[in-house]
């Protein structure tokens, strides 16, 4: 069996100066090719969950860390953050502040010339991702006149770029209209494909159910449920977890109370308009 | 806001006139030339010379007549201090004219230099003067987040102004305690972001080898770039050498 690529072991974090802990006795494996939904209410621990696969705590963020973060088989106390980004990638929530360069297009080098990556193979790579991202026409554009979204896709595309192993997004929607947050779930279809492992943090479950393999739900800092989606949507306390339901499955739950039970738990609209007319068909209203 | 006018007139325009395309190494060159003249002379005749032999070409290169205008509309307060300043205390009318003229050629001077280079070719020019890494860094991070900081310092003003806190009332003193319940949001906002800032690059692997690699650098000079080299040297000269005439 492979190794994880990630592994925690019982980890509780409490920052320094807060009273109650962020994360508590956390324990989960996340394997190569996995697209894991995170979700929970405000305040549950989500953002604290990213900081601790890429290192960020206990490195950066001071407070009491116990247990263990295996990324890729290294305890990420034994390494700097600045070496373990190379394999994971965190795009944060605030996009404004991770913008460092001048132009979208060195935003795109800039982690890039940290590795310290060979010239031509830069440059190669960035005018892939600017196409990629569709950024080319901003190329020169400094951070501070692109839109929310534009932000927000720079920054993704300059972690991208960098190809890591594990591509963590924290509320990657928050600046974006409902048509770019599916072009964005589009393209982070096409990066599983790659074999990219993805977490991604979100309150709008609509957008990225489809492409998850897996679900985890945050509540006070604990990790309150864990499964593939359809096990965990279809649960109809997931609204006191301060969880907004796909509207999909709200529809489903709804028919379940009325005593219509579909064969197959559908997380599409378009799968469960296919449930619906085969069934419907099948009563031969005729 | 005249300030705001005031900072517009030196950013970067992008690239569209002549001036834009030239490379700043030589572009450089000039705007040091035309300062260091404008300071080392002091009679009002050397001042013309600058002007009309150093800076107004420069300006038909840039296509920035207009900006230039809106420039001298928004320093003409400054220089008619200047002006009147000196001519209170030397009573000398071509000096003072000179001391104001001195003024316009510098503004002028770098609203030309800045508005016709990116930040990023800025920083292409201080590698290629070989300071250090990590001062070209911290003065493009400045750079970039200038903007940033004052979009975010209007919004904490804004938002203190809609709760009734008036700016622009009571003696000067009073206006300046007015600013207090600015100072600190203002610098809470900042630091935090400072903290985010840090975060952010070591994410980006920021510190992973000692060997960065610096992508992007300024080209070759052109024919046209050695041209406009050749052209602030012959300025030059021909600014020191009718000026001791
Ligand atoms: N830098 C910090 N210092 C101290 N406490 C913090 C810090 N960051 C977060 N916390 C606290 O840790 C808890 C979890 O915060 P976290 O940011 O992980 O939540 P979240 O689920 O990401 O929320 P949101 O949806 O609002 O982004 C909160 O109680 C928060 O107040
Ligand atoms: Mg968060």
């Amino acid at each position: 069996m492979p190794e994880p690529i990630v592994d925690i072991q019982n980890v509780t974090f409490k920052y320094a100066g807060s009273s109650a802990p962020a994360i508590v006795d956390v324990s989960l494996q996340i394997k190569r090719g996995e697209v894991v939904l995170v979700t929970g209410a405000s305040g549950s621990g989500k953002s604290t969950f990213c900081r601790l696969l890429n290192g960020l705590i206990p490195h950066f963020y001071e407070g009491e860390f116990s247990g263990c973060v295996f990324i890729n088989g290294v305890d990420t106390r034994t390494i700097p953050v600045y070496v373990l980004s190379k394999d994971v990638g965190l795009v944060f929530q605030n996009p404004d502040n991770q913008l460092v360069s001048l132009s979208v297009e060195r935003e795109i080098a800039f982690g890039l010339e940290n590795l310290g990556l060979p010239r031509e193979e830069i440059i190669k790579r960035t005018e892939f991702i600017l196409k990629y991202f569709g950024l080319d026409r901003l190329r020169d554009v400094p951070p501070y006149k692109l839109s929310g979204g534009e932000k927000q896709r720079t920054a993704l595309a300059a972690v991208v770029a960098m190809r890591p192993l594990l591509l963590v997004l924290d509320e990657p929607t928050a600046e974006l209209d409902p048509m770019s947050a599916l072009q964005l779930a589009l393209m982070l279809s096409q990066l599983r494909e790659m074999e990219t492992t993805i977490v991604i943090v979100e309150h709008r479950l609509d957008v990225f159910t489809p492409l998850a393999t897996r679900i985890l739900v945050f509540s006070e800092g604990q990790l309150v449920r864990d499964g593939p989606p359809e096990e965990v949507l279809f649960d109809s306390n997931l609204s006191s977890l301060g969880v907004s339901t796909p509207r999909v499955v709200q529809l489903q739950l709804k028919l379940e109370e009325l005593g219509i039970k579909l064969p197959i738990k559908a997380l599409t609209v378009s799968s469960l308009v296919d449930q619906l007319s085969s069934a419907v068909s099948s009563l031969d209203l005729r | 806001m005249v300030a705001l006018s005031f900072l517009a007139a030196f950013e970067y325009e992008g690239k569209l006139s002549r001036l834009s395309r030239v490379d700043p190494r030589p572009k450089l060159i000039w705007l040091v030339a035309a300062m260091v003249l404008s300071i080392a002379y002091s009679s009002l005749k050397a001042q013309l010379l600058i002007a009309v032999i150093m800076v107004l070409p420069v300006i038909a290169l840039g296509g920035v007549a207009s900006v230039v205008l809106s420039l001298l509309k928004s320093t003409s307060l400054l220089f008619a201090m200047v002006f009147g300043l000196n001519y209170v205390f030397t009573r000398d009318l071509s000096f003072s004219l000179a001391m104001g003229l001195r003024l316009v050629i510098l503004v002028v001077c770098f609203a030309s230099f800045f508005r016709s280079t990116h930040t990023s070719e800025l920083s292409d020019l201080m590698t290629k003067l070989r300071i250090p890494f990590y001062v070209t860094f911290t003065f493009t991070t400045a750079i970039r987040f200038i903007p940033t900081l004052a979009m975010e310092a209007q919004e904490i003003m804004d938002a203190q102004a809609s709760r009734g806190l008036e700016l622009e009332r009571g003696s000067l003193l009073r206006r300046l305690k007015n600013y207090i319940p600015l100072l600190v949001p203002i610098l809470v906002c900042a630091i935090r972001r400072s903290y985010q800032l840090a975060e952010a690059l070591e994410s980006r692997c920021f510190g992973y080898t000692k060997k960065r690699t610096m992508a992007y650098g300024l080209p070759p000079m052109s024919k046209t770039d050695w041209m406009f080299l050749a052209a602030s040297v012959a300025q030059s000269a021909a600014v020191i050498l009718l000026a001791s005439m």
